[in-house]
């Protein structure tokens, strides 16, 4: 049943063939265009930044998603290119945003995980959600391991396109999933719930 | 197989999600909850909302409209609705026109003949009016449309309106601006100007509109006879009424001087009325 669950929600090249077409149109200046990139990749830009621990992650992806539309034509490449290249103005926006707060701290830490949907087992029961059990997971990762496992779930990149982004070796970041997913394993069969609270987001400051 | 060393296979299963591993359940659902995460897109902003509503980007990633704010004036009331008013009226000439060429493609033939029919026959019949038809079409115009209205004059014998003559009166009204004999207003303000330099735009003093001989004194045409506000009836003949007597301006009780046309043209309105060179500043 979890193998069901994980193949079906495994990201594909949405646009495939006519990506091409709805390239050229979103340059063209087509609304259909832009709200066809936008529907595809705004979930996961929007689920990356969110897991990582943005102050407002809906701002920022809209924020990102106007600096890829502005930008587009000075894209050159396929679907799975334009994939990497949304997620690397992302990340730098990311970037830009713990930046900025550390020069005037927003929030702390604390108020950060206290506004996370999830900061107890009763409200995620309640709520039924899972993400904030996954969230809470994420910001127990240390920052760099935390960005290649988002951008290699969510953004559904590949080691060198992550390595790109993060202006890393290949080496380096097969290093760091490998780091990631152990202390994940060591997380998630050592504790079947989620704690309730005192786990920061590290780099987030 | 906790405590294991997970291989590079492994990890590359679990994070592209192409395959799940029995003996890694904690893991897959990890993975798997984790994309589902990704499936829940954030609300936009109203501004990429705008954006991906109109399709309109720039390079900033800023609507063309944005370029109004640079236009000189408050901005909250240049540009409340988003877009430049320049922009609203040529958007709405250019709606109006493709809503007519479009109700004109709808059309029938029946109704696209007939519309070009009125159009032809309205042209041909004001041209006519105006007596601009071409001779041969001109005359059996005149015929018919004489045949019908027997009062109805001939192209070419039609009164023309005479051309009003130039007026050079120099009343003034209340507000005391003098409406020029070019159409123009000139305001009191131009009397502090120098004497001999061009007091309006486009003022050389050569051009100035003159009837009176170059050997004759000019005389300051009619003002307000006492300065009450109300607007002389009596337009003045410049340069032909050397006689008539000089009327002063209550508030300053600065004579009434008399210039050569030729020699003092940008002090003749102005300057006696509100003479700021000449009279005294306790005045003013």
């Amino acid at each position: 049943m979890i193998a069901d669950s994980a193949r079906s929600t495994v990201w594909a090249l949405v646009l495939g063939e006519v990506f091409a077409s709805v390239l050229a149109a979103a340059r063209a200046g087509s609304p259909w265009a832009f709200e066809r990139l936008y529907a595809d990749l705004a979930g996961q830009v929007t689920g990356y930044l969110r897991m990582q621990g943005a102050v407002e992650p809906d701002d920022l992806a809209s924020e990102v998603f106007i600096g890829v539309f502005s930008g587009l034509p000075r894209f050159e490449g396929d679907e799975a290119g334009f994939r990497s290249w949304v997620f690397t103005i992302a990340h730098r926006r990311l970037l830009d945003e713990r930046r900025r707060l550390a020069k005037t701290p927003h929030l702390t830490s604390d108020d950060v995980l206290e506004s996370m949907p999830g900061d107890d087992v009763e409200s995620d029961v309640l709520a039924g959600l899972e993400e904030g059990w996954v969230r809470q997971v994420c910001a127990e990762l240390p920052s760099d391991q935390r960005a290649v496992v988002l951008l290699r779930v969510l953004g559904d990149l590949s080691t060198e396109q992550v390595a790109e982004i993060m202006g890393k070796s290949t080496g380096a970041v097969k290093q760091l999933q490998r780091r990631a997913i152990t202390s994940l394993r060591v997380r998630l069969t050592s504790q079947s719930v989620p704690p309730a609270s005192g786990s920061e987001i590290t780099g987030a400051r | 197989m906790t405590g294991d060393r997970i291989d590079d296979a492994t990890v590359e299963a679990l994070l592209t999600g192409r395959r799940a591993f029995a003996t890694e359940p904690e893991l897959t659902a990890f993975t798997a909850a984790l994309r589902s995460a990704g499936t829940r897109p954030g609300q936009p902003s109203p501004r990429l909302a705008a954006m991906l509503a109109t399709g309109v980007f720039t390079e900033k990633g800023d609507l063309p409209a944005t370029a109004a704010s640079n236009v000189h004036g408050p901005a909250a009331r240049r540009q409340v609705a988003g877009l430049p008013k320049w922009r609203q009226k040529k958007m709405a000439i250019e709606t109006a026109f493709a809503t007519m060429v479009g109700k004109f493609v709808a059309l029938g033939w029946a109704a696209k003949a007939a519309a070009v029919s009125t159009v032809a026959v309205a042209s041909i019949g004001g041209a006519g009016a105006a007596g601009a038809l071409p001779e041969p079409l001109q005359q059996p115009f005149d015929r018919t449309v004489h045949s019908v209205i027997p009062d109805y004059p001939a192209g070419n014998q039609k009164p023309t309106t005479p051309a009003p003559a130039p007026s050079v009166s120099a009343t003034f009204d209340k507000d005391g601006e003098h409406p020029g004999t070019d159409g123009r207003s000139y305001s009191p303000e131009d009397a502090g100007r120098p004497s001999g330099s061009p007091s309006w735009p486009g003022w050389s003093g050569a051009d100035r509109p003159s009837t009176a001989p170059s050997d004759r004194p000019y005389t300051q045409p009619s003002r307000p006879a006492a300065g009450n506000g109300q607007r002389s009836t009596q337009p003045s003949r410049p340069g032909t009424a050397p006689q008539q007597p000089a009327q002063q301006n209550p508030r300053t009780q600065a004579p009434t001087q008399q210039y050569p046309t030729q020699q003092a043209p940008a002090q003749q309105y102005p300057t006696q009325q509100y003479p700021t060179q000449q009279a005294p500043a306790g005045q003013r």
